[in-house]
């Protein structure tokens, strides 16, 4: 059995994103990760769009799209894994979107290699998402490198926080204007008027993170600062992936909440209070020196 | 009184004459029932990634070189966000910071001569829905046919003077773009439209006037009477202060014939612009270009060369057939079947097109099998049946699609051209008429129509004309 974000679509089942706003959205079609596991599936219920912390995560592996980082931090509390693998090698064709430069389905799991079997079957090249990588397999390898540790500090570290938020605030308030009350999902009884159906809509079907979010990531490209916010963290967003010195080095260890990887499209491993992000450079490496946290 | 000139500047979108939509594979054809070209991507539901539709990029070159335009070789597409019903996602797919191509230019012909109208740029984009509302029972509906058509739009620079420049510069640019195959520039279908930035200044002055934009012109004639109308009230507004011009976006009523403002809201709207992190940049190399060009069909204006030069027809003929390219179609696929460009052209021009009027039927509309037209112009050419005849069978051919030789066969409407038979029905229509003929012999020449009147008569109407006037005055001048 393997438990589905139900962001991930599997046709006729409810796929609300953890979110009002989709209560009654029963999925259309099957997303490219539930055909591609051929394993019984179930559904789960995570947090609003990834904004929430989910309560409490299922015992077996769980596939999701974790880009604010609710679901690592939820995995290291209860002892899993967490593997993220890299932007643009599992198909999003199926998945709800929230921040598409970041979204990618990953797994939550007891044991990595577990982890990896499945990664292994869902990722590679599906036509029906525009923007991916053309290889048809990857391979997780297991690396028999021994670790040399040495410390250096990242430049721009202090400002990965910042970045992501714009950005992916930005991103969100893009994905999440689709949910009026038009056409599917919830809308609010009792409106007068266009206007007031928007309103009434959006101040119900989303919780108050959301707001917050598409609030701040509709000031972020509003005339007023989109110079000051949007475009200066995408020249930030480039300066930090051309700061990332993997000629030197094959694994950053960082915080479990930094969201570096998520930023920069790296594939990623957290376990306990540490998170792993690794450059790939060619299929059959991905997540390479694993066994530095062995 | 002091002089005042208009300035204008136009955006024009077209409809891109693609099989499917821009970023999904529903179809993109007109006139299906509502929302019957409609999938979860372009019904705005979540999960299906945007991929960009190939063949649209191809027809933006063709759009870009045929209005020699520089083309972007790293295009990329920015989300605009807006809220409204026939926008289902809440955001629509154009191009702001890497458009297709800019710079270009297309040059027009008015009674004042030729002019260069610069382009500042064409961008692609998708198309939205369509609101119904139901007066019925006050409800508005929506029909997501349209959703993500993809179209361009061309953007010119301030660079019309009047309304005759800007008529002459959407005739040439629908003979541009439906020759190359880009589109198929129907304005009633609305695949063609066209919005006025229109302002008004002292003949002279180097500033311009206070903008206004002008939308929902459906004809080149509302084009040109709402071009009348802003200008007017520009002017007056100038000229008796009798109101404060602002820079907004007014709608043409074709029926009032006046332009009004829309609301207020609907000119201040923040659109949100960003790139769209959802698509990949698109490449367009050289290979890719020269690929467009030369599968490009020939331009209007080459074959209108072809047709007076080398095939030796006249302007006139020329200039209707190759004003439109369906009839410039029909044109040449006939000709592929009988090879006489003159009386295909005179079939066109003089029967066709008179079918077709009668049929409340366009230039653009004609629709007819093309062999089974040239076996009908090649069997009245030929003799076997005669020109009217011909006619009546055209309009079996355009209305029931017939095959005009089976149809000639099993009716028996051939020309009889057995002189036997002819001879025999001279012979006849002598002996009954012996006083006429003597009207003859006294010199009497009129009497030869009478006499060919009989003999078409005794021969239902289906004896070739040319062989019965041969035998008749051989049969007379042996009395």
């Amino acid at each position: 059995m393997v438990y589905l974000d139900d962001s991930i679509m599997i046709k006729g089942k409810p796929a609300s994103a953890g979110s009002k706003m989709l209560e009654n959205f029963i999925a259309p079609f099957d997303a490219t990760a539930a055909v591609r596991i051929k394993e019984n599936a179930e559904t789960v219920r995570l947090g609003e769009f990834g904004l929430k912390a989910p309560k409490m995560l299922p015992d077996g592996p769980l596939l999701c799209n974790d880009v604010f980082g609710h679901v690592r931090a939820a995995a290291t509390k209860q002892g899993l894994y967490y593997i993220r693998p890299t932007y643009g090698t599992v198909s999003r064709y199926g998945l709800i979107p929230a921040v598409c430069s970041m979204d990618q389905i990953g797994v939550v799991c007891k044991d990595p290699y577990e982890g990896f079997e499945l990664l292994s079957k869902i990722a590679g090249h599906d036509e029906k998402d525009g923007a991916m990588f053309p290889e048809k397999h990857y391979s997780y390898v297991k690396s028999d490198k021994s670790p040399v540790l040495f410390k250096e500090a990242l430049p721009y570290s202090e400002l990965y926080g910042s970045v992501f938020e714009i950005l992916a605030c930005a991103e969100l308030s893009g994905n999440l204007s689709r949910y009026d009350g038009i056409k599917f999902g919830y809308r609010a009884e009792n409106f007068k008027g266009l206007d007031e159906l928007y309103i009434k809509t959006r101040t119900g079907g989303f919780g108050n993170e959301v707001k917050f979010a598409l609030t701040a990531g509709c000031l972020a490209l509003s005339q007023d600062y989109y110079t000051a916010l949007y475009e200066k963290a995408m020249k930030l967003r480039r300066l930090i992936k051309e700061s990332l010195r993997f000629d030197q080095y094959d694994v950053l260890v960082l915080p479990v909440e930094s969201p570096l990887a998520v930023l920069a499209g790296l594939p990623s491993l957290s376990f306990g209070e540490v998170q792993l992000a690794a450059q790939v450079k060619n299929e059959g490496a991905l997540l390479a020196a694993l066994e530095v946290i062995a | 009184m002091k002089q005042y000139e208009v300035v204008m500047g136009l955006e024009v979108h077209v409809e891109l004459a693609t099989q499917s939509k821009l970023f999904c594979s529903c179809s993109a054809k007109f006139g299906a029932d509502a929302n019957e070209n409609v999938c979860p991507a372009c019904a705005g539901m979540p999960g299906m990634p945007a991929v960009t539709n190939k063949r649209a990029v191809e027809l933006g070159i063709a759009a870009a070189i045929v209005t020699n335009s520089e083309i972007t070789r790293v295009m990329s597409f920015d989300k605009k966000s807006y809220f409204y019903p026939d926008l289902p996602t809440g955001y629509q797919i154009t191009q702001l910071y890497a458009p297709i191509c800019k710079n270009g230019w297309v040059e027009i012909e008015t009674g004042k001569g030729k002019k260069k109208i610069t382009l500042k740029q064409i961008h692609i984009e998708e198309d939205a829905g369509k609101l119904v509302h139901d007066s019925r029972t006050g409800t508005t509906l929506v029909d997501f046919n349209r959703t993500s058509v993809p179209l361009v739009e061309i953007v010119s620079n301030p660079d019309f003077r009047s309304a005759e420049e800007v008529v002459a510069y959407l005739e040439k640019l629908r003979s541009l773009l439906s020759f190359a195959g880009v589109s198929d520039c129907k304005m009633q279908e609305g695949s063609m439209r066209c919005d006025v930035n229109i302002s008004v200044r002292e003949y002279g002055s180097d500033t311009l006037g206070t903008r206004t934009e002008i939308k929902n012109m459906n004809s080149l004639k509302a084009i040109a009477a709402a071009i009348e109308f802003e200008s007017g009230r520009h002017i007056d507004a100038l000229e008796t202060g009798s109101e404060t011009l602002v820079q907004e976006t007014r709608r043409w009523d074709d029926n009032i014939g006046e332009t009004f403002a829309m609301r207020e809201k609907e000119n201040a709207t923040d659109y949100r612009y960003f790139p769209n992190p959802e698509l990949m940049p698109v490449v367009i190399d050289g290979d890719w270009i020269e690929r467009v060009r030369i599968s490009l069909p020939e331009p209007a204006d080459l074959k209108f060369e072809r047709m007076t030069v080398q095939l030796g027809l006249s302007e006139y003929d020329s200039k209707i057939i190759t004003g439109s390219k369906n009839l410039s179609d029909i044109f040449d696929k006939t000709r592929a079947h009988f090879d006489n460009p003159k009386e295909i052209v005179n079939w066109i021009i003089v029967e066709l097109l008179s079918i077709a009027k009668g049929d409340n039927k366009g230039e653009d509309d004609i629709s007819i099998d093309c062999e089974k037209f040239a076996k009908l112009i090649e069997l009245v050419d030929g003799r076997t049946i005669n020109r009217n005849v011909g006619k009546k069978l055209l309009v079996k051919v355009f209305e029931e699609g017939i095959d005009p030789a089976e149809y000639v066969k099993e009716k028996g409407l051939g020309l009889i051209s057995d002189t036997g038979i002819i001879e025999d029905a001279i012979k006849a229509a002598l002996a009954e008429n012996a006083k006429s003929v003597d009207e003859y012999k006294n010199g009497n020449a009129k009497v030869i129509g009478f006499f060919v009147g009989r003999i078409m008569k005794k021969l239902g109407g289906k004896a070739d004309p040319k062989l019965v006037n041969e035998l008749l005055m051989k049969a007379l001048s042996d009395r």
